[in-house]
């Protein structure tokens, strides 16, 4: 809680706990002027990585262009439906790269959701690609089962 | 915790509501409906739901003529779907309504698309469905229906944890030369208890009759489980 009070956030900071098919995780989200920071921690509160909601566009032209060739290349047709700036790494030189500007050795990589279509029909998925536009990690995403909202 | 408080605030003004409507009016029933729903997932995105309901009257109060209990109805349905594309799907299936001295058969066609947010889901489902009774007319109905479902706790619900269901259904009617509206509001309070295993509370009010006539008021307490099988 300390290290999220650290960033003299102005809006309301809201906590959830989340499981995922792997683990616990305790997030905090709120809203700024950058977009919506959702900064994520262990169960045992190390922190994960912070993300950032940002507009697809406004990846650096090179890393877009790489990741859209990634895409085109394997799905008959996508849709970019949420994008995150993501930082990792040592937790107070992400605070300070963020809150005071200051160069710091931080990760930066891009998560990337899509709507896709393939030959087994049309998925979410979540990409992580690296700062320079390396895919460095894919999985479909889940749905929860919705019977209650179907039936 | 703090929306957790409200909600339950919000559905108990919603139940004393509809006690005091209930009392208040002229054609008015009162009772239970319970539903068992299991779920068998086939290939290729097909799937099988089954459902059991049975429906109980607990009071009734027709033209100052009051009734007690009385076991109303069970119904049997099996509903094939099919996912058309990331969060919606096609649905066609059957029911078979037994009750005191008539048997009712009900086709049922229907349309889902369930929305993912960030912190609750919604689902609209377009349906239509025929009615078939020896002793009636033929009954057409066609029925939208907004749900939402809100966490009560993160982002999702996960095992173990609460959530509110909020239906809210609008079906219209065509019978002989004989249209009618009805209206269903089912706020209900729900626990994921495995992965696999749902189970819902809530009150289920219906009123209809209302375009036409003095309208008539239903309410159930609804207790809903949902499995897979």
């Amino acid at each position: 809680m300390d290290y999220v009070a650290s960033f003299n956030f102005v809006n309301k900071i809201k906590w959830f706990a989340e499981e995922s098919l792997t683990a616990m995780t305790i997030e905090a989200k709120t809203k700024t002027k950058k977009g919506l920071y959702s900064i994520e921690f262990d169960k045992n509160g190390a922190l994960e990585d912070l993300e950032i909601d940002i507009d697809f566009k406004s990846i650096p032209a090179p890393v877009k262009l790489q990741i859209i060739d990634h895409l085109t290349s394997n799905y008959k047709r996508h849709r970019i439906k949420k994008t995150q700036l993501q930082y990792s790494g040592n937790p107070e030189d992400i605070r300070d790269y963020l809150v005071l500007s200051k160069e710091k050795s931080i990760i930066k990589k891009y998560e990337i959701v899509i709507k896709a279509k393939n030959e087994s029909g049309v998925h979410l998925y979540e990409f992580l690609f690296s700062h320079t536009g390396d895919l460095e990690r894919k999985s479909k995403i889940i749905f929860r089962n919705s019977d209650n909202l179907e039936y | 915790m703090s929306s957790f408080i409200i909600s339950r605030k919000y559905v108990t003004v919603l139940l004393l509501l509809f006690i005091c409507s209930f009392l208040k009016g002229q054609n008015n029933q009162f009772g239970s409906l319970s539903a068992i729903n299991l779920r068998k997932g086939l290939a290729k995105d097909w799937k099988l739901n089954f459902n059991v309901t049975g429906r109980q009257q607990f009071a009734r109060n027709k033209l100052n003529i009051e009734e007690g209990y009385e076991y109303l109805l069970t119904d049997l349905s099996v509903i094939a779907a099919k996912k058309t594309g990331l969060n919606n799907s096609l649905a066609s299936g059957y029911l078979v309504r037994f009750e005191k001295g008539s048997t009712s058969h009900r086709f049922i066609e229907q349309f889902t698309i369930v929305s993912h947010y960030n912190s609750f889901r919604l689902s609209h489902r377009f349906r239509a469905d025929l009615t078939l009774n020896k002793n009636y007319a033929p009954e057409t109905r066609i029925r939208y229906r907004i749900a939402p479902e809100i966490p009560l706790s993160g982002l999702a619900v996960d095992e173990k944890e609460f959530y509110l269901k909020l239906n809210n259904e609008y079906l219209v009617s065509f019978q002989s030369d004989e249209q009618d509206l009805e209206i269903r509001l089912v706020p209900a309070l729900g626990y994921r208890i495995t992965k696999n295993n749902r189970l819902e509370i809530g009150l289920d009010s219906r009123i209809d009759s209302f375009l036409n006539n003095e309208s008539r008021k239903r309410f159930w307490l609804v207790l809903n489980w949902y499995g897979i099988l």
